[in-house]
């Protein structure tokens, strides 16, 4: 979010990017006399600065993790739809293309010819085979409001 | 908004993390200076502002281009997170609990994060009383006093050795003076 500055703040913002252009120009040796000076050790700073870093690090892995996660999650609830299509929507479809494709319906037994015992994964199949055949159904509304 | 600069001319984060993660003792330490320095200037904490700095870098947030150094480049990336941080009156803003339900009823309306008139008179006065501990500090040293002055008018480099009229030895020692100061002035990035 940004929001426009006020001249005061402006003034902080140069002092601070003054003072960090001064800190990326003092030599490595500068930079240890200023932490001596400070009655620190470098050593120390160095790894207590590190720890920090490696801390961004796994915060930004498990970030990844949870972000891929959600990816693989949001895969997989789209694939299943695909294979989980609506069981009514799909004997609809397979009683139009046995009325389009009457010399398909004489080859089929009574009772699938009266849709009856047939269950959801057989009228799926059938129209998988259909669909295999290049057989499919006539478009219309019902089809279009899926 | 996405970068405008292409892929190929900044450093993936790949590279970043490695790059860092080989650097020395020194760099380190440099590193934690740059932050503390800009804690102490706008009042947060260094190692949050660090570690901001450096997620940003890692997830691909903040691009470093390829031709810049890295210091400069968090450097940079910790100044700008310090300044934005130091503009946002609600630093903490509301938690509440939200349903995930679809139901219009529970839907979350989250706050209004616009900033009011009473808060951005806030914000400006504290920004003011900030500018002006940092001009005290230098009431004893008028040179000083002239160079931070000119810094916040946006001097630098020649200009602002020439408004200062010190040579250039002296005027890189008043520099250092004056990080220095504001340095011990405002420890652990506590203003008065």
């Amino acid at each position: 979010m940004t929001r426009q500055k006020s001249n005061n703040h402006l003034a902080l913002d140069r002092l601070a990017a003054s003072i960090v252009n001064d800190i990326l120009n003092m030599t490595d040796e500068e930079i240890l006399a200023e932490i001596a000076a400070d009655g620190e050790n470098p050593k120390q700073v160095a790894q207590e600065t590190k720890d920090i870093f490696d801390r961004a690090v796994t915060a930004c892995g498990k970030a990844k993790l949870a972000a891929a996660r959600k990816s693989v999650l949001a895969d997989r609830q789209q694939g299943s739809k695909v294979l989980q299509p609506n069981p009514n929507v799909a004997r609809q479809k397979l009683e139009k293309i046995l009325k389009q494709h009457p010399e398909t319906l004489s080859k089929l037994t009574l009772a699938a010819r009266n849709g009856e015992g047939l269950s959801d994964s057989d009228v799926f199949s059938m129209l998988d085979d259909f669909k295999e055949l290049g057989v499919t159904p006539p478009i219309d509304k019902e089809d279009d409001n899926e | 908004m996405a970068p405008k600069e292409s892929t190929a001319a900044c450093l993936s984060t790949t590279d970043i993390e490695s790059t860092l993660q080989a650097l020395s003792d020194v760099g380190w330490a440099r590193l934690r200076k740059i932050a503390r320095s800009l804690a102490h200037l706008y009042q947060i904490e260094a190692e949050d502002l660090l570690h901001e700095a450096c997620c940003r870098a890692l997830d691909g947030r903040r691009r470093c281009p390829s031709n810049v150094n890295l210091f400069k480049f968090l450097g940079e990336a910790m100044r700008s997170i310090a300044s934005d941080a130091s503009k946002a009156v609600k630093r903490h803003p509301e938690l509440r609990l939200v349903s995930d339900s679809d139901d219009d009823e529970n839907a979350y309306d989250p706050p209004d994060e616009q900033l009011n008139t009473e808060e951005k008179i806030i914000i400006e006065q504290e920004v003011t009383r900030k500018k002006q501990a940092i001009l005290n500090l230098f009431e004893d040293d008028p040179v000083a006093h002239i160079m931070v002055d000119g810094i916040m008018e946006g001097m630098e480099g020649e200009e602002l050795r020439a408004f200062t009229e010190l040579d250039k030895t002296a005027f890189a020692s008043k520099r250092r003076l004056i990080k220095r100061r504001i340095e011990k002035a405002f420890p652990e990035g506590r203003m008065p």
